[in-house]
């Protein structure tokens, strides 16, 4: 009897289909219905307001400065993120104990909770006691006040979300290059090829897939940063460290505004879905595939 | 040239273990310090005498007990549901033929577009409405579907050889014997792979439980590490905080240290 049941797919698959429908898809649509709702969580009224959340969200200058922050936040993490991983996995690609003492270091903060990393580096960048000021002290550097001040914030926490991303990026990286095949140097070796022809000719043509596969999910996960932002700077001071998914999270939870917070969700999805597919279309012709 | 490249390799390797390995030193360092050497300025590298009682203080204050027991049971109940709901999923997208499976598989890859960090004002109101906050429940069920454990696996049972399941099935094994004798002993390193990713991430998590949960009760052991910083004290006693975050950090580090290469390469292989 049980074999019976089990022997049909759609029984093995239906579990995992009716929570993907529950808790992804049906969220994702309710958010678009929200989103053109004015639900007063307190007194627990709702009406239909149309393109007024949106509206809303338009005239709000918060929500430029976010946008802005964001993409500049992205930006910076996202291609410095790349070339850094790039570089260090060309130089510490093989097998050896140093490469592998390397590699097991810089892996060591993606794994950790970021509640562990951001304790710490709120430690490090401490403006009064850390040790980083401390550093600058002495060689003589102008100390910085790191996240307290507008004009570091946004740097500060581009520096340890980099810091934090790095070994998992330089792992992909190795995966990619290790994916090449070795008669391919052979016989640009046989050619004469030099070190940088080689560099440039085979190595970065034929890991363009995985450093394209980077650029994508590295930005996608950079515009869904919420974790570092929330815990070391909570979006200031003035803002200057707030991204998007944070300034959705003020608005439904902090200010209790559900519909426009939903609003938020929606141009994020469809903000995200956009870059998806820009970045596939532009990237798809120059990337080279064996 | 071979020289330049072994001189540049030194550097970098120094550059890198100042800036990766010193942090982790240094909360090691200043969790074992008094307050005082803690915010001495300049600071020492090494504290004069260990003071292993700011772990006891931390312990105390941060209810390590309480939390960590919350934290083990949503991260266990999570990898255990994923593996109830992911692996007979994946069976069947890897070697069963049925209609619309292509387009259901496209469905259940979905999710992997849609983070919760996209959809979380949603996520709240249907949690709610299922009267599902500060409970475990409202932790854990959303989490035992996994796009990407469906995903991984159904890579892994597809490299299995279909002989192998015809000659199961001539030998009268039954449909369960099958998934639990034949495809899960085969792909074991992807199933501990994926229990370990799960494990790992849901141990780490902070976002989802800070959305749902308003009291003590299910909340998870990062977000009382966090507490520790916002002292009721008024000042930030920085070398308990570092013990209590030691505390976080090693029960992953070790697991990390234990299957290093393994995890490394699980990652690794992960994504590809």
């Amino acid at each position: 009897m049980v074999n019976r049941i089990l022997r049909n797919p759609y029984v093995l698959i239906a579990p995992a289909v009716i929570l993907v429908c529950v808790f992804s898809l049906y969220p994702a649509f309710f958010a678009v219905r929200v989103s053109f709702i004015n639900w007063d969580t307190v007194l627990g009224t709702k009406s239909f307001v149309g393109f007024k959340n949106y509206m809303n969200i338009f005239h709000d200058p918060v929500f430029w400065k976010v946008m802005r922050n964001t993409l500049y936040y992205s930006f910076f993490t996202v291609v410095i993120g790349i070339v850094l991983a790039f570089l260090l996995g060309i130089f510490f690609q093989e097998n050896k104990w140093v490469d592998n003492l390397v590699q097991s270091i810089i892996f060591t903060p993606h794994i950790l909770s970021s509640v562990s990393i951001t304790v710490m580096w709120m430690w490090l960048m401490d403006p009064g006691r850390g040790i980083l000021n401390f550093v600058l002290h002495e060689v003589g550097l102008p100390t910085l006040k790191w996240m307290m001040s507008p004009d570091t914030s946004l740097m500060s926490i581009i520096v340890v979300t980099i810091w934090k991303g790095l070994g998992y990026s330089v792992m992909i990286v190795i995966a990619g290059l290790q994916s090449i095949p070795g008669y391919i140097y052979e016989a640009a070796k046989l050619d004469n090829a030099g070190r940088w022809t080689r560099l440039f000719r085979i190595t970065l043509p034929l890991l363009s897939p995985t450093l394209f596969f980077m650029f994508i999910t590295a930005t996608i996960a950079s515009f869904s940063s919420f974790d570092i932002v929330s815990l070391m700077t909570k979006g200031g001071p003035e803002n200057s460290t707030n991204l998007v998914v944070y300034w959705i999270y003020q608005i439904g939870f902090l200010q209790f505004n559900i519909g426009k917070a939903s609003a938020g969700s929606v141009l994020f999805m469809l903000f995200v879905s956009i870059v998806a597919v820009a970045n596939y279309y532009f990237f798809a012709k120059k990337v080279h595939y064996q | 040239m071979r020289y330049t490249i072994k001189v540049m390799r030194v550097l970098m390797l120094l550059a890198l273990v100042l800036a990766f390995a010193f942090p982790f030193a240094w909360v090691v360092s200043t969790s074992l310090k008094t307050y005082v050497e803690s915010i001495r300025f300049p600071p020492d590298l090494i504290p004069n005498i260990p003071q292993f009682t700011n772990y006891k203080t931390a312990w105390v204050h941060i209810h390590f007990f309480h939390y960590a027991k919350n934290s083990v049971i949503i991260t266990l109940s999570v990898a255990f549901g994923q593996l109830l709901v992911c692996v007979p999923a994946a069976y069947a997208f890897a070697k069963k033929k049925f209609r619309f499976s292509g387009i259901l598989f496209a469905l259940v890859l979905v999710d992997l577009v849609l983070p919760t960090q996209v959809s979380f004002v949603p996520m709240y109101v249907l949690v709610s409405d299922l009267h599902w906050l500060d409970t475990y429940w409202g932790l854990i069920v959303p989490f035992v579907f996994s796009s990407f454990t469906i995903f991984f696996l159904t890579q892994a049972f597809k490299q299995i050889p279909d002989e192998l399941l015809d000659a199961a099935k001539l030998d009268q094994a039954s449909e369960l014997q099958i998934i639990t004798r034949l495809m899960v002993p085969i792909s074991k390193p992807f199933l501990l792979t994926t229990i370990l990713f799960t494990c790992i991430g849901k141990w780490n998590d902070y976002f989802w439980p800070l959305v749902l949960t308003n009291s003590e009760s299910v909340r998870t052991l990062p977000m009382t590490v966090k507490s520790l910083v916002a002292d009721t004290r008024g000042v930030t006693h920085w070398n308990e905080v570092m013990a209590g975050n030691m505390m976080l950090i090693l029960p992953v580090l070790v697991l990390y240290l234990a299957a290093n290469r393994f995890i490394k390469s699980a990652f690794v292989y992960g994504i590809k």
